[in-house]
């Protein structure tokens, strides 16, 4: 395994750069917005400044239309930046999302199977879906909104300070003050929808509970100490609620007071001869200055506002380098040992027997003497009863050092052949199972399928090597039946999904559904008994030689399991079988191998 | 509260109980809002002194009054509307625990209606959904076992979603209150000013934010629709991302990692594009509004500067232009969020709809009692197919202080034959208890039965609480009856310790016997215990068998299990196999039913299971 170096920078940069001229158009249209936000104030001073003015009523008067006009433009141009802002930064944080979630799944495919087996799936999910979202409303609205309002911030306080020292200086003395009054009512807020979201998340665990358990409540007449339990969680996080209520109220009207005092004090001190000067405001330049003030708070409350999201998205982004940084299966490598196995067939094949312990499995895979391309070519039918349908030789396994679960292991099924691999809980059934599918590579010896290496089988011929029935059915989510056999395989038609659906006997049952094969498998349109059987004509929709079947461990009534036997009896028929099983019906289907696990 | 009064079904009986706070909400958001108008009011007057003070027509000391008294104003009415906001959350806040509460309810007593309507409802009211449902109800008389663990996920997922909903609704009616007054009191308010200022320029100016809101009414179903089609391709995409990860595996195995990989990266394609194209015709559409109110703009600087200049309609000061101004911005602002009212009620609407089935007062049930007496079994016959009966004809009798032991091979319906006696499923013949048939005291809300059954249903909360459910009857003799009393002490808080979600934190053993003290504690004249012991030793399940003897004089224990070791000490067995029950003692049995001996025998050379 090779550890993947993952840098956030490099990330993100990668990302950015695939939208250079996305990104250059949203900055020129940032600082564009934030600069024609500044005229339409001015514009009104001026016009109070003329009116208050009142030297000649007839000439003002000339000039009120154009004004108006050219005040009213100045608000189209500033508003329509705005928009054009908005849309270009909705298509580039969308493309940029795209990219992340794109990378993501591209990693799912280059992470080894024990990933999956030691991180629980509802915490991959969370990463693919939540903090991509977070990322999401950051790329959409955080980082550029607080760009965009620092930009506008800076904007009018540089015209503020050009025109009133005195006012700007008021003004950069007010914003640490709302800065810390934000970011300590976030704290307190934070901390109580903490709170509230533990309270919550207690109360939302009764009530599963409640339907587990709904049969002794209901006997026994719980239902008044469940009631009071559920009442109590509840109010506990309305208490913790208030706390947050009490923060998101007094925020914004504090906000606004302070605005007021400020421009109080202005008008005040503009006022006083003394200040005069230092002010420098005339009427129309105070009309412009009470607009101004108005929005220059707006965005200080935004950026208060906006850290939360920051805080979370960047929570969100860790959490997504982390995955991104996962150690990765081997694909190199297990190239490169194909590679080599196929010029050390050749020598095989020549009879020059230098085999390298390297190339052991290799050499073991192929130890009839069959290339692999002639496998290949023969792989439709005949000539391979040679080569047996899975060969495992000597094979050890441990998923850690000090607990081996196989040791020097041999297991041989030739074509045709029927093994049911029997052994209590914990011997390594499955782990054996995993081994044949290839999603471990052994630690010692081989596992080979039809000759070949099992863990660098390509892909696209997996499905028609071998079909695996699973223990429990993975639905395609929202996929119609015939998605579900073909789980998209653009190679497997819907004439070979219903002769699947045919052999294990559920072909006349999918019919009879409102559309038939198109119609989306959803809770309750098969039995569980059905889904079984939905399973095993998966495994056996690309025909496959080898079928493996996988314990299936869900109860059921004598009768589905009847129609189960059959149906596996049905699939089974000209196949090479291999099934885990306790089930002493299945034995009668083939010879027994017991797997016991290795003394370590 | 007075019963008939108050109705769960209707929400002004929400609004009545919470009166107090939503007068209070009334009286500080009509002053809130009302003094919004005192901001653009003030800021004339403090330009027009400027404007004096600066032509020398005021002293300087007077902007210092004026200007307090703007601060003051102000920071009344942002008080009042602090005190809005605060009592507006608490009432919605309380409003939902109110319905949080009848849902609660309604899911523990039990009104399966309710969940049926729900189910159509929330399933996006598909055919599918309608017919999956039918499907669910059908199987679930038909198959049980593990039909029945999904059909709970279902349950539990409905009930945590019909509490969002609860919660939504009441969101939605904070949402609507606020928008009363933040949007309607204020709009009115604005208009009445600008009106008192000059009422010719007002109606002229108020010309343009109607056309605007009609123009915006008729863009936003383009806009509606294209956010509705950017989170359908959101869910797809989600749920495409989802099953991705989750059947990660079986992709592998499969070989179809790559394809997969393909199938997402087209949902991530649709739904860029999707969000995009709303995320253009909102970003779009949104200004369209506020320009076309602003033509306003224009008309006032034209005809208010005349105003100002002495040759208009109204003579006008610098303070009521600048006032006036400030007043139309944002009553054009205000006005643009109208829909947003419209938009809370229909939004608090849809999610009323949808947990109204749940919006009905039920009363608690209570404990019923039920006079003890013998139990007279006869001609029981049940099947889940009308030609097929799981077992048929079946006769017995018992007294008081017996215990029947139930047994049959694997499937014979001998889980079943208890649910019989639950009133879970109907039954043909006659279960007699004390002379009362069981239907009919289960109809007339009688408590005739306790059972425990496979899974031992437990809270996460303490020993003490499972067992006495609620009860303050002391637990203790129970507990020694199921051989508890010794493991339970040396636990870390003794009957006090929380068992955990689903007694995960016991093990099955310890789970099965506080199932079975539970069912003790609550007796009853039948007692039915579905394989209490298969946890459990055969030491421990010898000494619970001895306290269930002596311990139970006024019940009748039927005892269901597949271990047989004690059977020839109870007073009577039953033997289902084939649809049809052999009756008698031990030894009779021995004697008539081969079935029974060979079981028993087998057990007894040791081949256990």
């Amino acid at each position: 395994m090779k550890n993947n170096r993952f840098s956030l920078g490099k990330f993100a940069g990668s990302l950015v750069g695939r939208q250079k001229g996305l990104t250059a158009a949203l900055i020129l249209l940032v600082v564009a917005a934030a600069v024609a936000d500044l005229v339409p104030p001015l514009i009104l001073g001026n016009v109070v400044d003329r009116l208050s003015g009142k030297s000649d009523v007839n000439a003002i008067a000339g000039t009120l239309l154009g004004a108006g006009l050219f005040y009213f433009l100045t608000i189209f141009l500033s508003r329509g930046l705005e928009a054009a802002r908005e849309i270009v930064l909705t298509i580039w944080g969308e493309r940029l999302s795209h990219g992340v979630r794109k990378q993501l799944a591209d990693k799912l495919s280059r992470l080894p199977a024990s990933y999956f087996v030691t991180h629980p799936t509802g915490d991959t999910v969370s990463r693919f879906a939540d903090d991509v979202d977070t990322l999401e409303d950051l790329f959409s609205s955080g980082v550029i909104s607080m760009a965009v309002d620092t930009a506008s911030l800076i904007g009018i306080v540089v015209v503020i300070f050009t025109k009133s020292p005195g006012l700007a200086i008021l003004l950069l003395i007010s914003f640490p003050l709302i800065g810390l009054f934000t970011a300590k009512i976030q704290k307190k807020a934070l901390f109580a929808q903490r709170a509230n979201r533990a309270a919550v998340a207690l109360a939302n665990r009764i009530l599963p509970e409640t339907v587990a358990a709904r049969r002794p409540i209901r006997l026994y007449h719980g239902e008044a100490f469940m009631e009071e339990r559920y009442d109590k969680a509840v109010s506990d996080s309305f208490k913790a609620r208030e706390e947050a209520n009490f923060c998101d109220a007094i925020y914004s009207p504090v906000v606004i007071i302070t605005q007021t005092a400020i421009t109080a004090v202005m008008m005040i001190l503009a006022s006083q001869e003394a200040f005069r000067p230092f002010f420098g405001i005339s009427a129309g330049t105070a009309a412009a200055f009470i607009a101004y003030i108005a929005q220059v708070f707006t965005p200080i409350e935004n950026i208060g506002m906006e850290i939360q999201s920051i805080q979370s998205a960047v929570a969100g982004v860790q959490r997504i380098a982390e995955f991104l940084g996962e150690k990765e299966r081997n694909t190199e490598e297990a190239d490169k040992t194909a590679k080599a196995a196929e010029s050390q067939t050749e020598k095989v094949g020549e009879g020059k027997k230098n085999v390298t312990v390297r190339n052991a499995c290799n050499i073991a895979c192929n130890a009839n003497g069959l290339s692999r391309n002639t496998y290949k070519a023969e792989n439709a039918k005949s000539s391979c009863e040679n080569v047996p349908t899975v060969k495992i030789a000597n094979m050890s396994f441990s998923y850690d050092v000090d607990t081996p679960v196989f040791a020097g292991f041999d297991l041989e099924v030739k074509e045709g052949e029927s093994v049911v691999l029997t052994g209590r809980t914990g011997e390594g059934k499955s782990t054996l199972f995993k081994l044949i599918l290839g999603l471990y590579p052994p630690t010692g010896g081989s596992v080979c399928l039809f000759g070949r290496e099992a863990a660098s089988l390509p892909d696209g011929e997996r499905r028609r090597l071998y079909g695996c029935v699973e223990q429990d059915f993975h639905p395609l989510a929202g996929g119609t039946i015939l998605e579900q056999i073909t789980l998209d395989d653009p190679d497997i038609s819907e004439a070979d999904a219903r002769e699947a659906l045919n052999t294990v006997g559920l072909l006349e049952t999918v019919e009879a559904l409102p559309e038939g094969l198109g119609t989306r498998l959803a809770e309750g349109t098969l039995s569980a008994g059905q889904t079984q059987l939905l399973s095993i004509a998966r495994a056996i929709a690309a025909r496959p030689k080898l079928l493996l079947l996988d314990e299936i461990t869900s109860d059921m009534d004598a009768r589905t399991e009847e129609a189960l036997m059959q149906a596996l009896g049905r699939a089974a028929e000209g196949r090479t079988v291999l099934s885990i099983s306790h089930r002493k019906e299945l034995l009668k289907y083939g010879r027994e191998v017991a797997i016991r696990k290795a003394v370590g | 509260m007075a019963k008939k009064a108050y109705d769960p079904g209707k929400l002004t009986s929400y609004c009545k109980k919470e009166a107090g706070l939503l007068t209070a909400v009334s009286i500080t958001g009509v002053l809130y809002n009302v003094g919004m108008a005192a901001g653009p009011w003030f800021e004339g007057q403090l330009v027009q002194r400027l404007v004096e003070i600066l032509g020398g027509q005021a002293e300087a000391a007077a902007m210092i009054g004026l200007a307090l008294t703007y601060l003051c104003v102000i920071a009344f009415v942002q008080f009042m509307r602090f005190l809005k906001r605060l009592y507006v959350r608490k009432f919605a806040n309380r409003t939902a625990q109110a319905m949080r509460r009848t849902v609660y309810r309604s899911v523990l007593v039990g009104s399966s209606t309710a969940t049926a309507k729900h189910t159509a409802d929330a399933a996006s009211g598909t055919l599918h959904a309608a017919r999956a449902m039918v499907d669910r109800v059908s199987e679930s008389v038909q198959a049980k076992g593990e039909k029945e663990k999904a059909s709970e996920t279902d349950a539990g997922s409905l009930m945590t979603r019909a509490i969002a909903d609860a919660d939504d609704c009441a969101e939605g009616l904070r949402k609507f209150i606020t928008e009363i007054f933040d949007t309607g009191v204020v709009i009115v308010v604005y208009m009445a000013m600008l009106f008192f200022y000059d009422w010719r320029l007002t109606l002229l100016v108020l010309l343009f934010p109607p056309i605007a809101y009609a123009l915006a009414n008729y863009l936003k179903k383009y806009v509606v629709s294209a956010v509705h089609a950017a989170k359908d391709a959101g869910d797809n995409m989600r749920a495409r991302g989802l099953d991705r990860v989750s059947n990660a595996v079986t992709y592998r195995i499969y070989g179809a990692e790559a394809i997969q990989t393909a199938e997402y990266d087209k949902a991530l394609g649709r739904y860029e594009q999707a969000k995009i194209r709303s995320g253009i015709l909102n970003n779009a559409t949104q200004p369209i509004y506020y320009l076309i109110s602003s033509i306003g703009f224009i008309v006032i600087i034209f005809l208010g500067g005349r105003n100002v200049l002495g040759t208009g309609w109204t003579a006008w000061d610098i303070a009521a232009f600048s006032a006036y101004f400030a007043c139309f911005g944002n009553l054009a602002k205000k006005s643009s969020h109208a829909a947003n009212l419209f938009n809370a009620i229909q939004k608090a609407e849809v999610s009323w709809k949808r947990i109204l089935p749940y919006m009905h007062e039920n009363d608690l049930p209570v404990e019923k009692k039920v006079p003890s007496g013998a139990l007279s079994v006869s001609g029981l016959t049940f099947g889940f197919e009308a030609d097929k009966p799981l077992f048929s004809d079946v006769t017995f009798s018992a007294e008081p202080g017996q215990i029947v032991g139930i047994t049959g091979p694997v499937a014979c319906g001998k889980t079943t034959f208890a649910r019989c006696f639950l009133g879970e499923i109907p039954y043909e013949g006659s279960i007699r208890i004390a002379d009362g048939e069981l239907s009919d005291i289960k109809a007339a809300g009688g408590d005739a039965v306790s059972f425990t059954g496979h899974s031992p249903d437990l809270l996460d909360s303490s020993i003490e609480n499972n067992i006495a459910l609620g009860d303050s009857r002391p637990v203790g003799h129970v507990l020694s009856m199921a051989d508890f009393t010794e493991e339970a002490a040396a636990m870390p808080e003794g009957v006090q310790t929380v068992v955990g979600s689903g007694g995960g934190r016991l093990s099955g053993g310890q789970a099965a016997r506080i199932s079975l003290a539970r069912a003790l504690y609550h007796e009853r004249p039948v007692i039915v215990l579905d394989d209490p012991f298969s946890a459990v030793d055969a030491e421990t399940e010898g000494h619970i068998l001895n306290a269930l003897k002596t311990d139970c004089p006024d019940s009748i224990i039927l005892l269901i299990s597949h271990r047989l070791r004690y059977f020839p000490d109870l007073d009577l067995v039953l033997y289902l196999e084939d649809g049809k029950a052999a009756v008698g003692t031990h030894e009779e049995l021995m004697q008539t039913s081969p079935g029974y001996r060979k079981m028993y025998e087998l057990q007894e050379d040791g081949h256990e299971e």
